[in-house]
């Protein structure tokens, strides 16, 4: 009887193995990227834009995307993306988000956040922070934006 | 028959379900997001592949399985299967083996061992942790790397507590279950710009079913409560953590004659602080930590508890009272050097153990200065281990510790060794590990002092030697994770029980297991499970389960997470020396859980657990009588959850 049982283990886990075979294949790539260049995308649409990061952790993100362009210096980017602080030279029209929750809170420059809290990533944007900058996000953002923090 | 076709039917609706799922893998932005949770889980960072084989809770697992309390983990193990000794600590059998020697079940939370001279593993308490401020886990089946702990181990269990980088915020959680059970929870983490920290705190009251035997009017307890502290400060180059744990729980069953206790209680606290400094760009760590813990025992049967006397002689009393306390004083120092394709690590270690008896109490007599034997195990260790990357593709790793031991009380002191080789390929699809290792257990402190106790101690006890070997192939697809296991272990001079004494057994068993497992993800919401084992040894008694699995079963539609889990463990039989006919019903545990998830901030949850009120039991044989108990009820839980 136990050898019965035991038995279906090893057909439970034939099963599973064919209809692995019928399951559909996620792609591999940097998600990080994803989310940024589908937050890009929405900000941009039918552009291909120049995006500074500050750190050594957003320049990887942003050189590893296809649908925006890595920036040399904060000057000539559209879209800067920031942690620590926003840099003294940078476009009058550039629109600046930021990996850092706090930094969110604290500089009105910025219009939007992806971050760390409470155990998930989030995304964030401010409505009014958006107007100021002339940002139209798509429908899709819409459960990602708030009118104050 | 009618029971496996049940279960059979069970498992295909179970996959139809999942298939019908399969196709859904539109990438909103929620879909990302879930994904680069996955993928950001902290345990890609702890993980190390040369640590060992491994099996790995990540914390979306853990939230999905519900589990909140160690034992919920530990159970579903492969090859060992999950028990409670007579005392009421949790304890695991090894595949058809009688249960595991405590002393090769290694815990740690970040880093820390939390150990116990006295018991010899902190089974004595900690399997009745609460585990919702734990990020993930890991269990390494067949030891781990030498050098990543303090003392050899064999079963290796690493809990890794909640990241405040991640968690900033905070969350309460609270629960209600069978029995007038409950449990409340909150933790809250910080990030500063230079300094992190996170407290959490639980309380945990869990009624369970009293045990009626024919043999006592009064029911047999086995309640628990438990309250826990943890808190941990970080910056850059140092970590502090700070916890203070304490278990007040029925001790079963107890020591006595024909177990039937009127009142046996437990009153344990255990509470430790570690500092961790880094130097050098961060490759060289200097750790200090130290624990303290006090155990209360007491005991009283009105039909006896047989004691040992220091001269071998025995004598029933009926009430007995144990207060001990035990200190741990740890240094550690640890450099590595990245030298081509050399990742070494080079250090030492002291360690400073130490038993105190306060008090013992047979029926009124206070007998504290009847105690001998050694109470202090300090140990001075020196480590080395090396991954060699040979190539893009083959690792070779070897570890290597050697240690000696100074022992008090007229126990001899000694030396030993831990060695630890072997080859991992992996070419990002397929990994092939295989690895063999050489460590030893030395006998804790209730095994080598007399102290009045049923099981006569032996001061000349020798450290138990165990030599094991795997060989594990993995292969990994987007969608599939698949694992092959061959294990091969053996002890000498194993420290066992023989008629109530320890000795070292001439007897060498030989163990093997096989072990498989399949996990298919259907799309990001749905995900199958399977693992299954069969163990056996050349031993004459099968002891416990030699084969068992589990499917497992995680499902999220819309805002539900559903979680569903079927254990099994074989049925077994055996004859005890008195020929008492053990004989063990094959078990399967039945757990299921939804999570609603109200707001992206507030969860309902509900949890059923051993549903089919067919969890594996553990025997307790005594001279003339078996009694069977699940270390697992039938129990419901429901709760709530809100992160702030």
């Amino acid at each position: 009887m136990s050898f019965k049982k035991s038995l279906l283990f090893c057909q439970c886990l034939l099963i599973a193995t064919l209809t692995s075979v019928l399951s559909a294949e996620i792609t591999k790539s940097s998600i990080e990227t994803q989310i940024i260049d589908k937050i890009t995308v929405s900000m941009f649409p039918n552009q291909k834009v120049t995006v500074w990061g500050e750190t050594a952790y957003h320049k990887n993100i942003i050189q590893k995307s296809t649908q925006i362009l890595p920036a040399d210096y904060s000057t000539n980017a559209t879209l800067l993306i920031v942690s620590k602080k926003i840099p003294e030279n940078i476009a009058s029209n550039a629109v600046i988000i930021s990996t850092e929750y706090s930094l969110l809170a604290k500089d009105p420059r910025i219009v939007g956040a992806f971050f760390w809290q409470k155990g998930r990533p989030n995304i964030l944007f401010i409505r009014k922070r958006m107007q100021n900058a002339n940002i139209v996000l798509g429908h899709e953002f819409d459960k990602y934006i708030e009118d104050e923090l | 028959m009618k029971f496996s076709l049940i279960i059979r039917s069970g498992l295909l609706c179970m996959i139809t379900d999942s298939c019908m799922f399969a196709q859904d893998q539109a990438k909103s932005m929620d879909d990302l997001l879930s994904q680069y949770r996955s993928e950001s889980d902290l345990s890609i960072q702890t993980k190390q592949e040369s640590a060992g084989s491994s099996i790995i809770f990540t914390r979306e697992r853990l939230e999905k399985m519900q589990a909140y309390n160690l034992r919920d983990i530990l159970k579903t193990i492969p090859w060992f299967t999950m028990q409670e000794t007579v005392s009421g600590q949790v304890s695991l059998a090894m595949s058809k083996a009688s249960t595991f020697n405590s002393q090769f079940l290694k815990l740690y939370i970040n880093d820390h061992e939390l150990g116990s001279i006295g018991f010899g593993s902190a089974m004595k308490m900690w399997g009745f942790l609460d585990i919702t401020y734990i990020d993930h886990i890991e269990i390494y089946q067949v030891g781990s790397s030498v050098m990543t702990g303090d003392e050899p181990p064999g079963l290796v269990i690493r809990l890794y507590t909640k990241d405040p980088v991640h968690d900033e915020g905070g969350s309460v959680q609270v629960m209600g279950g069978s029995r007038n059970s409950n449990e409340l929870s909150a933790y809250y983490a910080h990030k500063g710009e230079e300094y992190s920290s996170f407290f959490y705190a639980d309380t945990h009251t869990e009624n369970r079913e009293p045990y009626n035997s024919n043999r006592s009017l009064n029911s047999v307890d086995r309640d628990f409560e438990t309250t826990n502290f943890f808190a941990s400060l970080q910056g850059d180059d140092f970590t502090i953590n700070a916890a203070q744990f304490s278990l007040k729980q029925d001790r079963f069953l107890g020591l006595g004659r024909l177990h039937t206790p009127d009142d046996n209680s437990a009153d344990m606290v255990h509470r430790y602080i570690i500092g961790t400094k880094y130097f050098q760009d961060k490759t060289l760590k200097v750790k200090i930590a130290y624990d303290h813990a006090n155990h209360k025992q007491s005991e009283s049967d009105p039909n006896g508890i047989v004691l040992y006397n220091a001269d071998g002689s025995t004598a029933s009393v009926s009430d007995w009272y144990y207060d001990k306390s035990e200190s741990i004083l740890e240094a550690v120092i640890d450099k590595q050097l990245v030298l081509n394709s050399h990742d070494i690590h080079i250090g030492a270690q002291s360690k400073f153990r130490k038993v105190i008896s306060n008090s013992l109490i047979t029926d009124g007599n206070e007998r504290v200065n009847e105690i001998t034997g050694p109470t202090e195990w300090n140990s001075y260790s020196l480590f080395f281990s090396d991954d060699y990357t040979i190539n893009e593709h083959n690792l070779l790793f070897t570890n290597v510790r050697l240690d000696h031991y100074e022992r008090n009380g007229g126990a001899d002191d000694f030396n030993d060794y831990a060695f630890r080789a072997g080859h991992i390929y992996n070419n990002g699809e397929w990994i092939w590990k295989t690895s063999a290792v050489r460590t030893y257990g030395y006998p804790a402190f209730m095994q080598t002092a007399y102290f009045p106790f049923n099981n006569k101690s032996n001061i000349h006890l020798k450290p138990e030697e165990r030599i094991a070997a795997v060989t594990e192939v993995s292969h990994k697809s987007d969608t599939t994770n698949t694992n092959v296991r061959f294990v091969y272990n053996t002890a000498i001079n194993s420290i066992a029980l023989q008629n109530n004494a320890y000795i070292n057994s001439a007897l060498k068993p030989n163990f093997y297991i096989l072990y498989g497992a399949h996990e298919i993800h259907f799309g990001s919401n749905h995900t199958l499970s399977l693992s299954a084992y069969y163990g056996d040894n050349d031993m004459a008694q099968t002891m416990s389960s030699k084969i068992g699995g589990y499917i497992q079963l995680f499902d999220t539609f819309g805002k539900f997470d559903l979680y569903n889990e079927l254990l099994y463990r074989s049925g077994y039989h055996y004859l005890t020396t008195a020929n008492i006919s053990v004989n063990v019903q094959a078990g399967y545990d039945y757990t299921a859980g939804v999570t609603y998830h109200a707001t992206k901030d507030l969860s309902l949850f509900f949890k059923g657990e051993n549903l089919l009120n067919k969890a594996i039991k553990t025997p307790y044989p005594m001279a003339t009588y078996v009694d069977y108990v699940a270390p697992f009820d039938r129990t419901v839980k429901i709760g709530l959850k809100y992160v702030f």
